[in-house]
């Protein structure tokens, strides 16, 4: 049984308000028949009128408001239209939310989830990847799922685990179809749960019987195209590649992680800016438990995100420009 | 006349205790910082005396010890807090501007507590649940964005929160007149909220209109807006020396202080005796606050992740 990326989060948002009176979605223009910018909502305030609320453009004041109702036991879960705008809940969920969370010691459950990424032409203000933002800020979790993990169980288990969370989408994910696990994909690669006690888990993406020369590293909207890449290596250059999704973001089990990489050159990919990265981050953890012969991390230039296509593909890591990169580090 | 007693004496101890913390800080003897609300006790008081303490949820700024004196009447757990010490109300993790007990939360950032004000007024209509929302801010707060957000989803959700704005006309050394285009009761008058305001910084005042608005709230469900025109004479945080306000100000707002007029209505023997009694519990509250035992490095890791 396939289903899209976004149809498996629109089911996991209606169990949420099917099964919880006290889960509510917030955010502008949510409601039907526009159903969010992105459509994640669509049809949803329809069967749920009483649980959705639609608010004015005031991204900081109804995410203080979602703060307000998660203080007092309800589970708000606001949208923020665009991945950009997070910066405007910014005060309100570093010094606020996380402060009620940690010095306050208030269980609290409270979901602000966002589309990232570029890649649509939409220019400087509506294509960055900000949840860096977000990484380093103790009392904040930020989750990203990718089409290899239902985006819809993971924001049930984001509302469920009594922290603040920020939970990163991906404009391109939306409509991909969601992988299976433990199967084989294309005839080319299996993908299997690196430790499935987690709420939050990692995966791992390998090619049967080869031993990998190189380990990727990546999240949300980069796995599809690291999977292309890994096809492509496989394909024209017969190089095995194993690649590892992470989906928790900032709280990463580095034993299992160090555990599951099988080659000796860890190559980490985000879509956001390589410099000061979130990779360099994971690269740099991972040495200082064990050499590795190679680390590097791959992201985009340190520049704005252009509009036109040829711009954008110049800034942004695409599969092309991935997979020359890898090629020229391994080879 | 019992009542009036009574009044002056939570009046009283909040004024002691922001002295007597004055009197610390000035030796050194505390660190970090503090903003007293000497000259702005009526307004707590005469508001937490009138609101349902069971039911009501009450947020705060950075000067907020007369709102926790007025609710708690525990000078020690305040001071202790201050000091950064485990009998504090956070055990010392957040001191003086950074304060939560049940239903009452401060934080230190000017406007920020005002959304989340209206989300739990918001949460409490959701769950029908009695009470209301108190959230008191200052003039200083008014020309944050936030405030104009809160203002716009309170009247829009009809949520059951009662703006209380304590202005003393100033924002630390910003005189707000300055600052501030048009007047807060024009900008409320925009909002569809209900105005309410007292101007003479007296006890008896701002609790018969607080109740007006506090009964508004309640029964109708829909936000109020309360102005209370007051004075800080005291320095905006700990170390300020008020170099921005005039002396004639000054001198004027002194001859009106709101605990004198109380003291007024009370034998002079009473009154001595009541300030006697509360200047020996804030002694005894800092003192023991003082040599108690700092908190264990260790409670901070509850709720903190990897
Ligand atoms: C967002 C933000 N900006 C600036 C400050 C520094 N600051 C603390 S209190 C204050 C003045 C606040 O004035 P007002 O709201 O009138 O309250 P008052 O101090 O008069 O009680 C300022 C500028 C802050 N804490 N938060
Ligand atoms: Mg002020």
């Amino acid at each position: 049984m396939s289903i899209t990326y976004i149809n498996d989060l629109r089911n996991g948002l209606r169990e949420l308000l099917k099964s919880d009176k006290t889960v509510y979605l917030i955010g502008e223009d949510i409601g039907d028949p526009y159903g969010g910018a992105f459509k994640v909502t669509k049809g949803l305030s329809l069967e749920y009128p009483n649980n959705i609320i639609q608010t004015p453009m005031s991204e900081q004041g109804f995410t203080g408001m979602g703060i307000g109702m998660a203080l007092n036991g309800l589970k708000p879960i606001v949208e923020i239209m665009f991945g950009d705008f997070i910066t405007l809940t910014i005060d309100q969920i570093i010094n606020h939310l996380a402060k009620f969370y940690e010095v306050y010691q208030i269980d609290i459950s409270f979901v602000l989830r966002t589309p990232s990424g570029g890649f649509r032409g939409y220019g400087p203000t509506h294509s960055q990847s900000l949840e860096r933002l977000f990484f380093g800020i103790p009392g904040i979790t930020v989750i990203a799922p990718s089409i290899i993990n239902s985006p819809g169980k993971m924001i049930t288990k984001s509302v469920y685990c009594n922290r603040p969370i920020i939970f990163i989408e991906n404009k391109l994910d939306y409509s991909k179809v969601l992988l299976p696990t433990n199967k084989l994909i294309n005839d080319i690669c299996f993908i299997n749960p690196i430790d499935s006690v987690q709420n939050f888990p990692m995966h791992k993406i390998t090619i049967p019987e080869m031993q990998p020369e190189a380990t990727i590293i990546t999240y949300g909207g980069m796995v599809p195209a690291c999977m292309k890449v890994q096809e492509e290596l496989l394909m024209e250059e017969e190089i095995s590649t194993e690649i590892i999704t992470i989906s928790n973001l900032t709280d990463i089990d580095f034993t299992s992680l160090l555990n599951s990489i099988e080659s000796r050159k860890v190559i980490t990919i985000e879509e956001s800016w390589e410099k000061f990265g979130w990779g360099s981050y994971i690269t740099s953890k991972l040495t200082q438990s064990k050499p590795f012969e190679h680390t590097s991390n791959i992201g985009a230039k340190n520049c704005y995100i252009p509009a036109a296509k040829e711009l954008e593909d110049y800034v942004l890591p695409t599969t092309k420009t991935i997979y020359k990169r890898i090629l020229e580090e391994i080879k | 006349m019992k009542n009036k007693n009574n009044i002056y004496k939570s009046l009283y101890l909040i004024r002691s205790f922001e002295q007597t913390l004055e009197t610390y800080f000035s030796k050194g003897q505390i660190r970090g910082t503090t903003h007293g609300c000497i000259g702005q006790e009526v307004i707590a008081v005469a508001a937490i005396n009138n609101i349902n303490i069971e039911q009501d949820w009450i947020t705060s700024n950075h000067r907020c010890h007369g709102h926790f004196l007025a609710i708690t009447n525990d000078p020690l757990v305040l001071a202790a807090e201050i000091m950064g010490k485990n009998i504090g109300v956070l055990n010392g993790r957040g001191a003086s501007q950074h304060i939560r007990l049940k239903h009452f939360l401060t934080n230190g950032i000017t406007g920020g507590m005002i959304p989340i004000a209206c989300g739990l007024a918001l949460s409490k209509k959701l769950k029908n649940e009695p009470g209301i929302v108190l959230a008191f801010l200052g003039d200083g707060a008014m020309n944050e964005g936030y405030v104009m957000e809160s203002l716009n989803l309170a009247s829009i959700y009809h949520v059951p929160i009662l703006f209380l704005l304590e202005n003393n006309m100033y924002a630390m050394s910003t005189r707000s007149a300055n600052v501030t285009a048009g007047n807060y009761q024009k900008r409320i008058d925009s909002y569809d909220i209900p105005y309410f305001e007292t101007k003479d910084n007296d006890y008896f005042t701002i609790k018969k209109t607080f109740q007006e608005a506090y009964k508004f709230v309640k029964s109708q469900t829909k936000p109020a807006f309360m102005e209370c025109k007051t004075f800080r004479f005291c320095g905006h945080s700990k170390s300020d020396k008020k170099e921005y306000m005039s002396q004639q100000e000054i001198q004027k707002w002194n001859l009106e202080d709101p605990l004198l007029k109380i003291r007024k209505d009370i034998s002079e023997e009473e009154a001595i005796k009541i300030e006697e009694e509360v200047k020996t519990i804030v002694k005894e509250a800092f003192q023991t606050a003082s040599s108690s035992s700092p908190p264990d490095p260790t409670i901070i890791l509850k709720h903190v992740a990897n």
